[in-house]
């Protein structure tokens, strides 16, 4: 009895050790990153592609942190006091807005008082579409998480054209004493998104098959500005228990109009659209709705411009 | 109870020590619930223990086959202690009545073949020998037409009656009851205590009841406490004051004892029918 | 009717099938020793071990068994401390099973939650089939063999240890199968309801069954009736299945209840 309590005693103690240290950690990960810088304008932004473009402008005179680290899928995400704290320090915090963060609202409420934090919807300025796919019924509890209106309008060059110039804008409302800086730098991107634009009207206009099968609603803008036709096989919520009409409809549109390949998403399981593809008998593709980078792509360097040539390159392939 | 053990000492050979403590105690939260107790019961014995309530009956019972360690002493089974006995089918518990769902789906049949799973029977497939076991438990207890019965329909007494045919299905050589007629009316708690009385002088059993019924105990195992620990009585009725070794009528299978209770009729079916 | 057909749909009914035995199994013989919470305990602490599976690249439901397992155990150990109070230990494990769970989803990456939370029977593939099958098989064999002594256990555990089975090693073997069934349940009804698969069929027994082959006989069949015509339901009408399922099981006992009163009165 004596030894099995010891034992008992042992691992519990072993297992609290094990829980504080994965703990100190992980907490210790976010916690640099987010760390003020002092010297330069901090600006805090809600997700990956809007804190690739604040970079990018704000070049060596910003410090950028981005609240949805990498890994995780913003849809999944949800703020802590941390985050806050980190955002009422800066001096701009940027989000995207059309409900893709259905934190906001309580995130603004939720800044300290004192904060002089400026604070500025990106996506003012893009024609908006509407979210409900052309198939599938809109499920009741999308509502919270996105509005009526699709947000996910960073996937097409064309808006993210717009989004770039707005981030450009408020970093210079925040520091005009730079404004040259990042004028200069707004102008280098420029091209770069410029020349990503005219290499998606060309490649896309010369496939033959224009319809996309994606496991998660995110492609309607690049649809629109492209000429293509989106299929998702849930509605715009990754988060939904997939159905077997559902799939069998999806299955029937594949083998109708002659799919090659059905995407999938990295940041949400993949078995959705493998069991697709498996039972229409075609392959699978990343198509990345670049709503943040894995852990491994941001090692590898991947940014906004490269994973969108890589979309580029794989939907080329898909549409052959 | 140390100190009269000398008298019970003097029994011959064939008068086996069954069960004996030898300096138990037992605390629960640093109280002491039963303090030294030392004790034998010896083969065809019969001990009846009264007690008020937290005497430490149940405790001492539980202790007995196994199921509470004592905090000190050593209890044997058959010569053996009871950490490392392991010829539990000689020994045959009532547990106190049981409080298991009256919605258990389970028939008397069930129940009583349960008492042949223990140990040693791992693998083992119920051959016709375990029904025919059952049958004759079932009958000696005057049960066998509540066979296909769920459990949780019978009254009070036949449920009790189900609970001794199962300790009985191994042919035990000692049974244990804990409070047998607990919560029953009392004509069939007589007719249960002429049961029981009668397997004890027909058949070879040893018993070690615990019952709050005065009365019964009284008459049948003498007016006066034969020794006392604490709050606990025991009253006993010693087989060598009673029977030779040798002992011509005494049975001791399960078939003898169901032809001896079936013959005797009128003793197993007063009563607890509805 | 062509739904029938799709390998999904296939793949589902036979995972389902499987599932539709040995969790009803599991769950009478927790029922009946009244701890029917304990299904619900273990698979919200499986969920954790799902989300750590996601996390470190291990098969998540392997993960999900290991946790499930230690939660058994660490239930088992706080029964002895709160004896009176047992409910109390379940009660305790499965928020701490919550609260895992939900830091390991928020550090995590790749992960559908609601996949693991309300089931996703349809996207079963042949990996997860075979795991579902070995688990049945092992089951399938624990319980063909060993149900005298179960029995024993269930009904009395103080006899059972009286008449020298080893009722340690049958609290074990019933605590590992049943994380086992739990562990790989959780795909095809969620973890939300993969406590109804095991305990409802169980409830049902107890009102129609008159000996205990029967009632191990009824949770198998109403088990697999739910899980057939539950699937064929949400197959046919598009709707959720493992929530399909569920409802189905609750329709099946609310029947057999009101089918029992009604014999009530008329006699």
């Amino acid at each position: 009895m004596n030894v099995s309590q010891k034992s008992f005693r042992f691992s519990v103690l072993a297992l609290l050790l094990i829980a504080i240290l994965t703990m100190a950690a992980c907490g210790n990960n976010t916690n640099n990153a987010k760390e003020a810088d002092n010297t330069k304008i901090n600006v805090v932004t809600s997700f990956y592609p809007l804190y690739f473009l604040a970079s990018e402008i704000g070049g060596d005179q910003v410090h950028a942190v981005n609240l949805v680290g990498a890994g995780v899928e913003p849809h999944d995400w949800t703020p802590k006091s941390r985050d806050l704290d980190a955002a009422s320090k800066a001096q701009l915090f940027l989000y995207h807005g059309v409900g893709l963060e259905g934190w906001i609202d309580a995130f603004l409420k939720g800044l300290s008082k004192d904060s002089t934090v400026v604070t500025r919807e990106m996506s003012k300025g893009v024609t908006l579409i509407e979210g409900s796919g052309d198939e599938h019924e809109h499920e009741e509890d999308d509502d919270h998480d996105h509005g009526v209106m699709d947000p996910h309008t960073w996937n097409s060059p064309k808006s993210a054209l717009i989004l770039a110039e707005n981030v450009k804008n408020s970093l210079i409302e925040v520091d005009a004493a730079n404004k040259a800086v990042y004028e200069k730098n707004y102008e280098a991107l420029k091209q770069k998104l410029v020349a990503l634009d005219e290499e998606y009207t060309s490649k896309l206009a010369q496939t033959t098959n224009k319809n996309i099968v994606t496991s998660h609603q995110a492609f309607g803008y690049l649809a629109r500005d492209y000429g293509l036709k989106q299929v998702a096989i849930m509605g715009l919520n990754p988060d939904a228990e997939p159905r077997a009409q559902d799939l069998l409809a999806i299955t029937k549109f594949v083998k109708e109009n002659d799919v090659k390949y059905i995407f999938f998403e990295e940041l949400v399981s993949d078995q959705l659209a493998k069991t697709l593809a498996s039972e229409a008998k075609v392959k699978t593709m990343v198509l990345n709705p670049l709503e943040g980078l894995t852990r491994e792509q941001e090692k590898e360097g991947e940014t906004y411009l490269t994973l969108m040539e890589r979309n580029l390159q794989n939907l080329v392939q898909a549409l052959q | 109870m140390g100190q009269s053990n000398s008298n019970t000492s003097s029994s011959t050979s064939c008068h086996q020590e069954v069960i004996s403590l030898e300096n138990v105690s037992f605390s629960f939260q640093q109280q002491a619930v039963i303090s030294d107790l030392s004790f034998a019961v010896k083969e065809r014995d019969f001990i009846g223990l009264i007690g008020t309530n937290g005497a430490g009956k149940t405790t001492l019972l539980r202790m007995i086959v196994g199921l509470l360690k004592p905090t000190s002493g050593t209890i044997r089974l058959f010569g053996e202690n009871v950490n490392e006995f392991k010829q539990w089918e000689r020994i045959g518990y009532v547990p106190q009545k049981n409080n298991f769902n009256p919605l258990f789906p389970a028939t008397v049949h069930e129940v009583v073949m349960s008492g042949l799973y223990g140990r040693n029977k791992i693998f083992k497939k119920i051959s016709k020998a375990d029904y025919k076991k059952s049958d004759d438990a079932l009958l000696a207890m005057g049960i066998f037409d509540l066979k296909d019965k769920r459990i949780g329909q019978l009254s009070g007494g036949q449920q009790q009656r189900v609970f001794l045919a199962r300790a009985l299905i191994n042919n035990p050589s000692l049974l244990i009851l804990d409070e047998p007629t607990k919560g029953i009316d009392t004509e069939t708690q007589e007719s249960f205590f002429h049961m029981i009385k009668h397997m004890h002088q027909h058949h070879n059993i040893t018993f070690l009841m615990v019952s709050h019924d005065l009365d019964m105990i009284r008459s049948y195992l003498g007016e006066q406490a034969a020794d006392q620990n604490g709050k606990l009585k025991f009253h006993i009725k010693h087989s060598h004051e009673t029977q030779d070794c040798v002992e011509n009528d005494l049975t001791h299978s399960l078939k003898g004892l169901r032809e001896q209770m079936e013959s005797r009729k009128e003793v197993v079916l007063i009563g607890d029918r509805n | 009717m062509e739904i029938v057909t799709s390998e999904f749909f296939q793949r589902a009914l036979i995972g389902g099938l499987l599932i539709g035995v040995t969790a009803p199994l599991m769950g009478l013989f927790l029922v009946l020793r009244r701890l029917s919470m304990i299904g619900d305990t273990l698979s919200h602490v499986s969920i954790a071990g799902v989300a750590l599976g996601f996390l470190i690249g291990v098969y998540p439901v392997a993960m999900g068994l290991v946790f499930a397992i230690a939660a058994s155990f660490a239930i088992e150990k706080l029964r002895k401390a709160y004896k009176t109070y047992a409910e109390l230990s379940i009660a305790i494990i499965m928020s701490g099973g919550v609260a895992l769970a939900s830091l390991l989803f928020s550090m995590g990456k790749n992960i559908n939650v609601s996949s693991y939370l309300f089931g996703s029977i349809f996207t079963l593939n042949s990996t997860d089939l075979y795991v579902i099958g070995a688990v049945t098989v092992v089951v399938l064999i624990a319980i063909r063999t060993q149900v005298k002594e179960l029995f024993l256990l269930t009904f009395d555990e103080d006899a059972a240890a009286v008449s020298g089975l080893p009722v340690k090693f049958y609290n074990v073997m019933i605590s590992v199968l049943t994380a086992l069934v739990i562990s790989v349940s959780i795909k095809i009804v969620g973890a939300l309801l993969v406590s109804a698969l095991l305990t409802i069929p169980a409830a049902c027994s107890l009102i129609v069954a008159r000996s205990f082959k029967q009632s191990v006989i009824t949770v198998v069949i109403i088990g697999e009736l739910a899980v057939v015509i539950g699937l064929l339901i949400a197959g046919i009408w598009n709707l959720a299945p493992g929530g399909t399922i569920v409802l189905l099981l609750i329709a099946v006992l609310l029947v057999l209840l009101a089918f029992r009163r009604g014999v009530r009165t008329g006699n």
